[in-house]
């Protein structure tokens, strides 16, 4: 059943849930998680390793192994479709042509044995009829938006004699080869140098604002952030903690976990303070506490936080809460108690 | 890159000349004589054995023959001390008899091993996957000779296999069409049964290569490129998983000298198997020495080949 | 912001929620989940009690069920057919009244032959094994962890002096040999003591040279065992020698260590630049303590994987050496050669063929079962990952 959409929507991730089996354990990776992206913003998909947001990306590709994997419930609207409901030939053509991925590791994520070249000329002969001197040219000047010198020579070398800096940049281009509405980069810069991972977030401003794309970027890095996000979402455990605009977020966090990982910025502490991190652990995802998952790390924990699962709270204007604790003091407006996606209404 | 011919063809003909020196003195040191030079063996006098003695400088010091021995052997003049017959052209003469079998059983192997082993892989864990692995198993596990026998039992008395040899008794006149489909019928049961132990393992190692590269970042990136799934499988995945193959190639050439004495026992199939055991059986030094010889120039070119292959075929090997 | 810590410990019953379990536990845990290993060792407990069974049972000289009997007027009797009690003498008369899977072509009971061929089969496949296991480990080790000491010629000279005296002492001379083994000896004091001060004289040059590395020469011996066709070298060594059980466990151990030493190389060459190795060295423990405490249990998987396999792989030699001839000397019944007497009365007593053929193969597939298990489970990589 169609509702009214609200046309700038591009992507709606409703309620999803992903669970891993091995044997009889069940690892619940994400639990009812809801973000979107609209036309033409940087949302940005924020957590520490293992709380799911690389596993609600590969989802959204339809790239979750489903023997282990399973998906018992939400869905994953992509311009009006589900994409959980879509047949493996519909998945192709979504894939690599309206939305494209940059992985996490450029130095395993090119395929050793073909050149950087073939590689890159296969993700436009995919979806589109190019050949021979065309194919060529597009491949070259798709190497020289992303910024790699001496382009016409680079399509014969192979991944191997690339730094990983150039791998990643040859990731994008691959990604960008068919000009996809959106495209989600899943740490792309964790691997690399700190100062390369400047240049490739420069160029990924860069090529947004060229391309008029939008961008789902996943990051465990605030500073990045702080850097390029329109609006972000936090995520812990499998579940979303926070979610806003970025400048109520870090002007005015309403989440413990927030809180923490602001308060852990280096940048935040004063000189000769020991520098703040947050005691504990990342719960294993089979063996989650009951309540709310991170009240055993949480110092504004009260007992009920360790019995009931929160909902999310408003604390106004899109800026959204699960700690009952810290947004009922801190709240702007009224209280909306759960949050259902306000900009659509179902009939 | 021809430094490192270099050097590897260096280090090969250093392990060769030690391994010459190697089995020289195995043969030698171990106890007992060959029968010809038994002074109990009734059928020699002693003058017969003293010249056998001669002639085969059996009287010189260990270094001594093992100059001569060898002399002979690279100029091919070296003779059998069972039949006095030239050991060169013994050899040639299995060898030409084992060949199609060691062909065939080859062909029947690699043929076969790839697609069981790629499509266990693809579809892992399915009753195709767990079939061929606990068929793989079995025949891993069972001894030839008793693989043979069941089935002989079986093929001989239903389909009339032939068992005995490699051509049938009395063929010689019939036509040449005739005499090819007589001997392709021979070789059918011997090669079989040499080729499913080699199948059996090479499947299996196809298809662990193709799981390890399968869960590989690449092949997941070629997915999300939305290739269709024979992209992914078989032109990203399956080249990578081919590269050790490939180098499995060159090891294919020992084989040539090899030759299963017991399938070969069995089906009384006149191979270079059964010679080299009759060899041993005889204490026929040459024969022993010379196959000896022959087996490790093989192994030491094969790896050579094998070397060299790798090095074509990786681009990430550049020397 | 309200940064205060609290006490760490608000939840205490939250913080031990991911149950813990020993090493053995965990190791447990996975056989059982992986079925064909669990049955693979299954098997193999009761072959191993099979065996020691049988080893009881038939040796001896009044053993309680004799394999070597004789009885003529018995002979290719089918399996579970009753003995014909008119022409056997009383002490002829099987245990257990019944010839439980036949006589064979000298009326000899199948079934307590089985039973002490069960013996050969396992002490074959473990001893073999054993001895290129120690063989592997120790070649492997040495050229992983000292591998690019150089080896000087002087060691080089006094090696070859203290072999070839041994050799000609046991062989030919041993008035030589001796005179060699000591000589040797001589040579390795002088050369301890006078390295230093011949330092810089020509001798020196000579004497101290280095040769090539520990590596190289060893995995130069692998390569020159590799040359030969490892059945035909078994074959050779088991015809030339007389025939005994303990030479052809000797021969298949000493021609199966290579691939062992190659494992346990690899992972040695690897985990002598890991962490903790580096850390074990600068806490001052020796390299022998570190070697075999932190080291060797480390390479253990493959080559635990590789010594189940090579156990399979032993039983198929033995039984093809016992097919062919070569095994252990009759009476002394084996698999091998159970089967290989059977050979020529295949159509008509085919259980001779069939009983030691299901038995080497049920034994085989679990040992090959059980190696494959537990390469799943030692390998971290495959494990299932969430």
């Amino acid at each position: 059943m169609q509702g009214v959409l609200d046309k700038s929507i591009l992507l709606s991730v409703q309620e999803l849930t992903v669970n891993f089996r091995a044997e009889a354990i069940v690892a619940r990776a994400l639990e009812g998680v809801s973000y979107e992206v609209r036309q033409g913003e940087t949302v940005c998909l924020v957590g520490e390793s293992g709380c799911g947001k690389t596993v609600s990306a590969l989802a959204i590709l339809g790239l979750i192994p489903q023997p282990p994997g399973e998906i018992p419930g939400g869905r994953i609207l992509f311009m009006g479709q589900n994409i959980l409901e879509l047949s493996e030939e519909e998945l192709q053509n979504l894939r690599g042509n309206h939305i494209a991925m940059v992985f996490q590791e450029p130095m395993t994520s090119l395929n050793p044995v073909f050149t950087v070249g073939e590689q890159i000329g296969e993700a436009i002969t995919a979806h589109q009829k190019v050949e021979g001197d065309e194919l060529r040219e597009r491949c070259i000047r798709l190497l020289k938006d992303v910024g790699i010198p001496s382009p016409a020579e680079r399509l014969k070398d192979y991944p191997h004699q690339l730094s990983g800096g150039q791998r990643q940049r040859v990731m994008i281009a691959m990604a960008l080869a068919c000009s996809p509405q959106l495209v989600i980069a899943d740490e792309p810069t964790t691997a690399l140098d700190v100062t390369i991972q400047k240049q490739i977030l420069d160029l990924f401003k860069t090529l947004k604002s060229k391309k008029g794309m939008s961008l789902l970027y996943i990051t465990h890095d605030l500073n990045v952030v702080a850097n390029i996000a329109d609006r972000v979402y936090v995520m812990y455990a499998g579940i979303i903690t926070e979610q806003g605009k970025k400048r109520d977020i870090f002007q005015n966090p309403c989440h413990p976990y927030t809180r923490g990982l602001i308060a852990s910025l280096p940048a935040r502490s004063k000189r000769g303070e020991a520098l703040h991190s947050i005691p504990g652990t990342v719960p294993d995802p089979a063996y989650k506490p009951r309540g709310c998952p991170f009240h055993p790390r949480c110092t504004y924990a009260v007992k009920k936080c360790s019995e009931e699962f929160p909902e999310m709270l408003d604390c106004g204007d899109g800026h959204l809460s699960r700690c009952p604790v810290v947004s009922s003091s801190e709240r702007k407006t009224n209280t909306i108690r759960t949050h259902e996606g306000p900009h659509y209404s179902d009939l | 890159m021809l430094s490192f011919i270099g050097r590897s063809v260096i280090q090969k003909l250093v392990t060769l000349f030690l391994v010459s020196i190697v089995s020289f003195l195995i043969i030698h040191i171990a106890p007992g004589e060959p029968s010809q030079v038994n002074p109990l063996n009734p059928k020699f006098t002693p003058e017969i054995v003293e010249r056998f003695r001669k002639a085969f400088h059996l009287d010189k010091p260990l270094h001594v023959q093992y100059f001569y021995f060898y002399k002979d052997l690279l100029t091919g003049k070296t003779t059998s001390w069972k039949d006095n017959q030239s050991v060169l052209k013994k050899i040639w003469e299995r060898f030409l008899n084992s060949l199609p079998l060691f062909i065939v059983g080859t062909l029947i192997t690699w043929t076969i091993s790839f697609p069981i082993g790629i499509r266990a892989a693809i579809a892992r864990g399915g009753i195709y996957d767990r079939s061929t692995t606990f068929l793989a198993y079995l025949l891993i596990s069972i001894p030839g000779f008793f693989f043979a026998y069941i089935l002989i039992i079986f093929v001989v008395t239903r389909f009339h296999v032939p068992v005995i040899g490699m051509e049938t008794f009395g063929l010689r006149e019939a036509t040449t069409i005739h005499m090819i489909m007589d001997r392709i019928w021979h070789l059918l049961l011997p090669s079989v049964l040499g080729a499913t132990g080699g199948v059996a393992i090479l499947s299996r190692y196809v298809r662990s290569q193709m799981l390890e590269v399968e869960s590989q970042d690449y092949v997941r990136t070629a997915k999300a490129k939305g290739l269709p799934p024979e992209q992914v499988h078989y032109k990203h995945a399956l080249r990578n998983a081919l590269l050790p193959f490939v180098t499995m190639f060159g090891l294919i050439l020992p084989g040539l000298i090899g030759g299963s004495v017991i399938i070969e026992s069995i089906f009384s199939w006149p191979g270079m198997g059964r010679m080299a055991y009759e060899a041993i059986l005889a204490r026929d030094y040459p024969v022993i020495l010379t196959v000896n010889f022959i087996s490790a120039v093989l192994v030491l070119a094969g790896t050579f080949l094998s070397d060299l292959l790798y090095l074509m075929v990786d681009p990430r090997i550049r020397l | 912001m309200n940064t205060d810590k609290k006490e760490f410990a608000a939840f205490p019953e939250e913080e031990a929620l991911v149950p813990s379990r020993s090493r053995a536990q965990e190791f447990f845990r996975l056989l059982n989940k992986n079925r064909l290993a669990f049955a693979g060792l299954a098997i193999f407990i009761l072959f191993f009690l099979t065996a020691v069974a049988g080893l009881v049972l038939t040796s001896g000289t009044k053993p309680v069920l004799d394999p070597a009997l004789v009885r003529l007027p018995e002979k290719l009797r089918p399996p579970l057919s009753r003995p014909n009690l008119q022409v056997l003498r009383p002490e002829q008369i099987p245990r257990l009244g019944i010839y439980l899977l036949g006589t064979d072509d000298l009326g000899r009971d199948v079934f307590a032959r089985m039973l002490q061929g069960a013996w050969v089969s396992l002490t074959v496949g473990f001893v073999a094994v054993g001895i290129s296991v120690v063989v592997g480990i120790f070649m492997g080790g040495i050229a992983g962890y000292f591998g690019q000491e150089q080896i000087r010629a002087d060691r080089i000279l006094v090696l070859i002096l203290l072999f070839l005296g041994i050799g000609l002492a046991f062989l030919a001379h041993p008035l030589l040999g001796l005179l060699l083994f000591a000589l040797g000896i001589c040579l390795w004091i002088l050369c301890g003591r006078a390295k230093l001060r011949l330092e810089g004289s020509p001798w020196a040059r000579f004497l101290f040279a280095e040769t090539i590395s520990v590596d190289t020469l060893i995995m130069r011996l692998v390569d020159i065992m590799l040359c030969f066709p490892s059945f035909f070298l078994i074959l050779t060594v088991v015809a030339l020698l007389p025939a005994s059980i303990y030479n052809i466990m000797i021969v298949i151990g000493l021609t199966s260590w290579m691939g062992t030493t190659r494992f346990v190389r690899a992972e040695f060459l690897s985990l002598r630049e890991q962490d903790f190795v580096t850390a074990a060295k600068a806490l001052g423990v020796s390299k022998w303590r570190i070697i075999f405490r932190h080291m060797i249990p480390n390479a253990m998987a493959p080559v635990l994987v590789s010594a189940t396999i090579g156990i399979a792989t032993a039983i198929l030699t033995e039984a093809g050496l016992s097919f062919l001839g070569f095994g252990v000397p009759p009476p002394h019944a084996t698999w091998g050669n159970i089967l290989s007497d059977g050979k020529r009365f295949i159509f008509d007593a085919p259980w001779l063929t069939f009983e030691p053929g299901l038995a080497i193969l049920i034994v085989v597939l679990s040992f090959n079962l059980f190696g494959e298990g537990l390469r799943d489970i030692l390998n971290p990589k495959l494990r299932e990952r969430y």
